[in-house]
């Protein structure tokens, strides 16, 4: 049934979803470290307008077995919805598909997840892409800047905008920030206004 | 001796009304104390008890220690204050604690809850968050055809590697009792339905003897694939897959749940105890009556313990009539 939504057109990415979470699953199984892990994988429509990419899982992720739960994920609705965003329009993901610390993430987990990412999102073909955080910003644009520097303008992701901001947990802990991340979906909102008939 | 210890007896008392009442004409949005203080105090005597909610925790200590100041030799009213605090205002009344001063700057209207210090604008931003409740486990208004969806074709875990089936829960969401079992088997795998082999047979034959039909019933598993050589699911698979039937309960919101055999049960009630010890008597599930009992499949190698079975099933059946609307 979902097969037709995965389907590859000329040009595109051949690979379907569950073809590229199975390959990350057995990778990662396969490992110590990750062997007793729960994995909380991306959801939403393909070519959705937007891809929401995070950094983690956290523990209400993984009660419930959806990315973006608990007072953060209410955050991240509440954001969207600023700019007329409703969740079920966005495909939502994150670059680490396992719950973690912060600072469990090492360059070795980056180089084991990054490349799924990339690929889950050339399947997925988002319109633009809003990256929460250090982390995701990092991986998807190869950099080492820090989300402080970045946030606030597009920048390309393989042809698709990409606007780096804060990430909602942090806004949890410090909301001064929210205005920083109000005038980047601002920015979004324009460029989803602005794009809407191209697709 | 004793006329201090009465005299301490009677500045106590007296400290803590002035702090209730303080907190009363506080609640009624009055901004100054000046001049009013002792008719107040009589005034509000009475009404004391009421005004105990929310004392700001600034108002007694500042008020106490001000009274003990004055306790050898009373000071006059403007004495200075014993916290010095920078501020713009002149202050109208002595040892009126900061609280209140910034009161002042506030439009007059009742305050339940008085909040220290109002957040500005920029973090009201995007609305507060209230703290997670398990309604947010699914999509509000979500079906049993959108959990399926959700499920799609999975591959959260390793179990999906060796499955010819999901096998998703079976039945309708306005069913009253819930059968949970571990995971399918080689002949659910080959189905994609619940408890169809010789076990389920077997269940079926239990829903029968408490006057129901198994269309009556809704029936699933904690782990929706069949494990290699049907071991029992790890805790990371089990917790992997849980979410979705924990959807489907808050869809359902069954009347009873019964829990097949020990796995089941302990995933779902999250305890260190085993069946043999809970089985029988009714635990709670979020306020869903949970019925722990052996698994069908235990009965088929232990046709001795379908007495205790019986035993439990009748206890969920005479609920069931008990509550029935």
């Amino acid at each position: 049934m979902q097969d037709s939504l995965f389907t590859a057109q000329s040009g595109e990415s051949s690979e379907t979803l569950e073809e590229i979470n199975d390959e990350l699953l057995r990778r990662a199984k396969s490992l110590p470290q990750f062997k007793d892990r729960v994995f909380i994988f991306g959801e939403g429509p393909m070519r959705a307008k937007a891809a929401v990419v995070g950094e983690s899982p956290g523990p209400p992720d993984v009660d419930s077995g959806r990315p973006f739960m608990g007072p953060a994920g209410q955050m991240l609705d509440r954001i969207l919805g600023s700019v007329g965003l409703a969740r079920a329009d966005c495909y939502l993901t994150n670059t680490v598909k396992i719950i973690c610390q912060g600072d469990e993430i090492t360059p070795e987990w980056l180089s084991l997840f990054t490349p799924y990412l990339h690929r889950e999102l050339a399947v997925v073909r988002p319109r633009l892409v809003i990256s929460f955080g250090n982390t995701p910003t990092r991986a998807l644009l190869r950099t080492k800047k820090p989300i402080s520097q970045l946030r606030g303008e597009f920048q390309d992701y393989e042809g698709t905008p990409l606007m780096p901001t804060f990430n909602p947990a942090y806004l949890l802990r410090d909301p001064t920030k929210k205005r920083e991340v109000w005038e980047d979906m601002k920015k979004i909102r324009a460029r989803l206004a602005s794009t809407q008939n191209d697709s | 001796m004793e006329d201090q210890t009465q005299a301490r007896e009677i500045l106590k008392s007296l400290t803590e009304e002035v702090s209730e009442v303080a907190t009363y004409l506080r609640e009624l949005g009055v901004e100054t104390l000046e001049g009013t203080l002792p008719s107040a105090i009589e005034a509000s005597a009475r009404t004391s008890e009421k005004a105990k909610v929310a004392r700001p925790p600034a108002v007694a200590p500042a008020l106490r220690r001000n009274a003990n100041a004055e306790r050898p030799q009373p000071s006059p009213p403007e004495a200075p204050l014993p916290p010095p605090k920078p501020s713009t205002s002149t202050p109208r009344v002595a040892g009126e604690p900061p609280a209140f001063r910034q009161q002042t700057a506030m439009p007059k209207k009742p305050v339940r809850k008085p909040s220290p210090d109002p957040p500005a604008p920029r973090e009201t931003l995007f609305g507060d968050i209230t703290p997670a409740d398990d309604l947010s486990l699914g999509h509000p208004g979500e079906t049993f055809e959108d959990i399926r969806r959700d499920v799609g074709e999975c591959v959260r875990c390793p179990l999906h590697q060796g499955r010819t089936h999901i096998v998703h829960t079976e039945g309708s969401p306005t069913a009253r009792l819930l059968f949970v079992g571990e995971a399918p088997g080689a002949d659910e795998d080959a189905t994609g339905r619940p408890f169809v082999g010789r076990a389920g047979q077997l269940l079926n034959k239990i829903i029968e003897a408490i006057g129901l039909k198994r269309d009556d019933v809704l029936i699933g598993n904690v782990n929706r694939c069949r494990p290699p050589a049907n071991r029992t699911p790890t805790t990371e698979e089990a917790r992997t897959c849980k979410p979705f039937l924990l959807r489907e309960i808050n869809v359902a919101r069954p009347d009873v749940i019964v829990v097949l055999g020990n796995t089941a049960m302990k995933n779902l009630l999250d305890t260190k105890e085993g069946i043999t010890r809970l089985r029988g008597e009714f635990q709670d599930y979020k306020g869903i009556k949970v019925m722990p009992t052996f698994h069908p499949a235990y009965l088929l190698r232990d046709p001795s313990k379908k007495r205790e079975v019986w035993a439990d099933m009748k206890k969920v059946r005479d609920y069931l009539n008990s509550t029935k609307k």
